[in-house]
């Protein structure tokens, strides 16, 4: 855990670094798409478990400033609040003795401050990469195995990602871009139906189309 | 380069968070479906012990030993009486002599044997290792074998009072256990019930100078187990097996598991080092053993020996081998469970020796041998 946040802060310094020129301003911006939720160890007293997940979805709202030229102190790139939504279904739940059914849901709420680099290209098409911080609150819901119920919690925890993608301007103000980001917690911590502790994990794998209107 | 470095980093982020371990935790999710109850003697003397033991059968899925899960009861008490203490559970003490049944309960599940006390009284005690040949630093369990006035044998090592002639050579505990201390002779006595017998017990100054492991290495599929041998060669050149008062461990849990008897099981896919180690006056002696456990899975099992015939009143020890996907054969004997289907013609009653069949009456049955969700089987004739 501790080797990825020394990578967030390396590279969040490079991201603001590198940038080529844009028009300075706020913009809004929807982003839609699938959230692959890795598989993720549940750990209490008795051992051990792998949980296993569908594809599900995963949207969010952008709120940000185009930092542009005119803040060299600053340096270039993008600053955004992103307001995020997820849930994927669970698919499985893997003991010592083999994989069985597993039921119920994983959901995330996240507010996340995400910086980007960008590069556009003598084509036009721009280049970014980012990288976030933020607060997340995941939820197991009615997670249950082979219909028993395991765990109906939620629990608050730090949330970091990084990711990449390409963008075309549509217009003067419209952008529209996809990308992938990786999307991780530090590790929650549930109470399990019979009230003893779940330590869990959580990361996903961010597939994203977005639409920016640039002010 | 300020691309690359973003890039690599990302990289990093999303693989570091790729893969999860295998998985530790037993699922007690599945339904318990049924109990077996077995026990180590068919009959026993009065004032002796017997083990019973419960096999869980779960679904279908696989089968656990949860002997020290269930609540033991004993229908009628003043014939014999159940332990449920830890580290007892299962263990029937008899009071007098008769037949009641014992029960192993689980929730709304049970499962239930015979218990027989019979009258015959103790005609001879024989201690097993008779004459011993030690090294100094050893510990070395006795045992004491009852017979009785039916010609029934029985162990009654755990009843027996345990005394050594020259405690500067060795001592003994009251389980039989004893330990070298220096060179020299002493005389082992064990009693029960007014009769003892005596072995002799030497003790030389040879001290361990190494520990070989065997086998050096051992595949296994997921699931299932091999034992581990250790023996020790001392200062004398002397060989003597030390697989039970050697300490094990394993370097990964998470892949294979080792008992204090040397026996492993194979928990997940994947490679460990199997240790055995003694210390000599704070001297580490060592070997290492590698274990690998495979992921193959059982597709089938072969019960030995197929069709065949018995008289009654024989006793018939069935092997199960089951092959796996990667076409290897492994003896699942001590892990299957074993079952007969027409408990009039014989059945499986002696848990630490899984598979062995005693016949009682004429007739014919199907032998079964289950582990995993998967069952072999074959006919069985007994005749008079």
């Amino acid at each position: 855990m501790r080797k990825k946040f020394q990578y967030l802060l390396v590279t969040t310094f490079l991201v603001l670094g590198f940038s080529t020129s844009a028009a300075a301003g706020f913009y809004i911006g929807l982003q839609g798409g699938a959230g692959i939720v890795s598989d993720a160890t549940g750990s209490d007293a008795d051992g051990s478990v792998n949980f296993t997940y569908d594809a599900g979805y995963d949207g969010s709202i952008l709120l940000g400033y185009n930092l542009g030229e005119e803040h060299p102190s600053i340096g270039k790139g993008r600053v955004e609040l992103e307001f995020n939504t997820a849930s994927n279904d669970l698919s499985g739940a893997e003991f010592v003795e083999g994989n069985f059914g597993a039921g119920g849901s994983v959901e995330r709420t996240s507010i996340m401050v995400n910086t980007i680099g960008e590069y556009t290209t003598q084509s036009g098409i721009i280049i970014y990469a980012l990288l976030g911080l933020g607060w997340a609150e995941i939820s197991l819901d009615n997670v249950s195995v082979l219909g028993e119920p395991f765990v109906d919690d939620n629990n608050s925890q730090l949330a970091y990602q990084a990711g990449l993608g390409i963008g075309w301007k549509l217009s003067d103000h419209f952008i529209f871009d996809i990308g992938y980001r990786y999307y991780g917690t530090t590790d929650p911590e549930f109470t399990k139906q019979d009230g003893t502790n779940l330590d869990y994990e959580y990361a996903s794998h961010r597939i994203l189309a977005g639409l920016r209107l640039d002010f | 380069m300020q691309l690359r470095i973003i890039l690599l980093s990302c990289l990093l982020l999303v693989l570091s968070g790729c893969w999860t371990d295998e998985p530790t935790r037993s699922n007690t999710f599945i339904p318990l479906t049924s109990i077996e109850v077995s026990a180590t003697y068919q009959s026993m003397a009065n004032n002796t012990v017997n083990q019973y033991t419960a096999m869980g059968d779960f679904s279908g899925s696989f089968t656990r030993d949860i002997t020290a899960e269930v609540t033991w009861a004993i229908e009628n008490n003043t014939i014999a009486d159940v332990s449920n203490a830890a580290g007892s559970e299962g263990l029937v003490t008899a009071l007098s002599p008769g037949e009641t049944t014992i029960t192993a309960n689980y929730d709304d599940l049970s499962g239930s044997e015979l218990v027989v006390v019979t009258a015959a009284v103790l005609a001879g005690i024989e201690i097993i290792p008779q004459d011993a040949e030690l090294q100094v630093g050893i510990t070395e369990q006795y045992e004491a074998a009852g017979t009785f006035s039916d010609g029934s044998s029985q162990d009654v090592t755990i009843l027996a009072t345990w005394e050594s002639s020259d405690m500067n050579v060795a001592t003994i505990d009251n389980a039989g256990l004893a330990t070298t201390l220096a060179s020299g002779s002493t005389t082992i006595t064990g009693a029960w019930q007014g009769i003892e017998s005596n072995a002799s017990l030497l003790v030389t100054d040879a001290t361990l100078t190494a520990v070989t492991i065997t086998p050096e290495t051992a595949t296994i599929a997921q699931g299932t187990t091999v034992q581990f041998e250790a023996e020790g060669t001392f200062s004398d050149d002397t060989p003597q097996d030390i697989t039970d008062i050697v300490d094990w461990q394993s370097t990964d849990n998470g892949i294979g598991i080792i008992d204090t008897n040397g026996l492993a099981e194979g928990i997940a896919p994947g490679q460990a080092d199997i240790t055995a180690s003694y210390d000599v006056g704070g001297n580490i002696i060592s070997d290492t053993a590698v274990l690998t456990v495979s992921d193959a899975i059982l597709e089938s099992i072969i019960v030995t020996p197929e069709n065949s015939t018995i008289q009654v009143g024989e006793n018939l020890q069935y092997r199960a081998t089951g092959t796996f996907s990667d076409n290897s054969e492994q003896d699942i004997t001590e892990l299957a469970t074993w079952l007969t289907t027409n408990n009039s013609v014989g059945t499986f009653r002696t848990p630490d020796s899984r598979g062995l069949f005693s016949s009682d009456a004429s007739g014919a049955t199907i032998i079964k041998a289950s582990f995993g969700g998967i069952s072999g089987e074959t006919l069985l004739t007994v005749v008079e």
